[in-house]
């Protein structure tokens, strides 16, 4: 036996494999299982924009949101810098 | 057969079925491949299915001006294998030779000893150096393709098969007299 004829030998060895049947098949429904997941999370956002954009007292309700915010964010600064003594030196 | 730059077009404008035809043409290479280099069949296809799910959600980032669809697929085969074996530190098993094809018992009980030499030398290599072995030997890959996919270059993939050769031909000197 030449160690030639024992290498290409274990490298076809290696070159050997099997593989499950329905392989494919698991690949692919677990693709279409996420897709629906995927589709399903896609639709609830597309719905809330929707919701967002055709109801008036929704965009206004967003907005008021934005601005509340704005304003506590502001509010919050000012007392930080007041309170470390920032402004009195 | 479909050429595959069409088939990457159906499925990308939503023909999710055409990928089908992308795991056929590649489950095998892909997970011979994991299973020469985590040495685990038992988890390969597992490890194939991420690599799949993972090219059917990255493939609208897929660049054929930057790679050929293989490449990019077994970059991301070798990506999974590599984090595989961080995430569950694989225990390295020696798999039984299969399909003894010798006519003397003897011969036959020399060759599996000299596959498990075999084995444990593939094992003992670098991560790096095993790679370019498993890419250029058992998936005939050229050496530009395992560059691309490894990230370095063609020199580097040549002197790492080199080392990895040279140490596979030791396990093999490292034997009786029975071998020529």
């Amino acid at each position: 036996m030449k160690k030639k004829e024992v290498y290409e030998s274990w490298r076809q060895d290696k070159r050997q494999i099997d593989v499950s049947q329905n392989f494919t098949d698991r690949v692919m429904n677990e693709i279409y299982r996420l897709e629906q997941n995927g589709n399903i999370i896609q639709l609830k956002t597309s719905k809330l924009i929707e919701m967002i954009s055709f109801h008036p007292l929704a965009k206004t309700g967003l907005v008021a949101a934005g601005a509340l915010t704005g304003i506590a964010r502001v509010i919050i600064m000012i007392q930080t810098i007041l309170s470390n003594g920032v402004i009195n030196g | 057969m479909l050429e595959e730059a069409g088939i990457i077009k159906s499925v990308l404008e939503g023909d999710t079925e055409s990928f089908r035809l992308l795991v056929q043409r590649y489950q095998k290479p892909v997970i011979r491949m994991i299973a020469n280099l985590i040495n685990d069949r038992h988890i390969c296809e597992d490890i194939a299915q991420e690599v799949f799910l993972a090219a059917y959600r990255k493939l609208p980032s897929f660049d054929p001006a930057r790679s050929s669809f293989s490449t990019w697929l077994f970059t991301i085969t070798r990506n999974k294998s590599i984090n595989a074996m961080k995430k569950r530190k694989i225990i390295s098993v020696s798999n039984p030779p299969e399909n003894p094809d010798f006519s003397e018992p003897a011969d036959s009980l020399v060759r599996d000893e000299l596959f498990v030499r075999l084995d444990s030398a593939l094992k003992s290599l670098k991560p790096g150096h095993r790679r370019a072995l498993v890419m250029a030997e058992f998936e005939n890959m050229p050496y530009e393709q395992i560059a691309q996919i490894e990230g370095v270059r063609i020199g580097t993939i040549k002197s790492r098969i080199n080392r990895a050769k040279n140490r596979l031909r030791s396990a093999l000197e490292s034997t009786d007299g029975d071998i020529r």
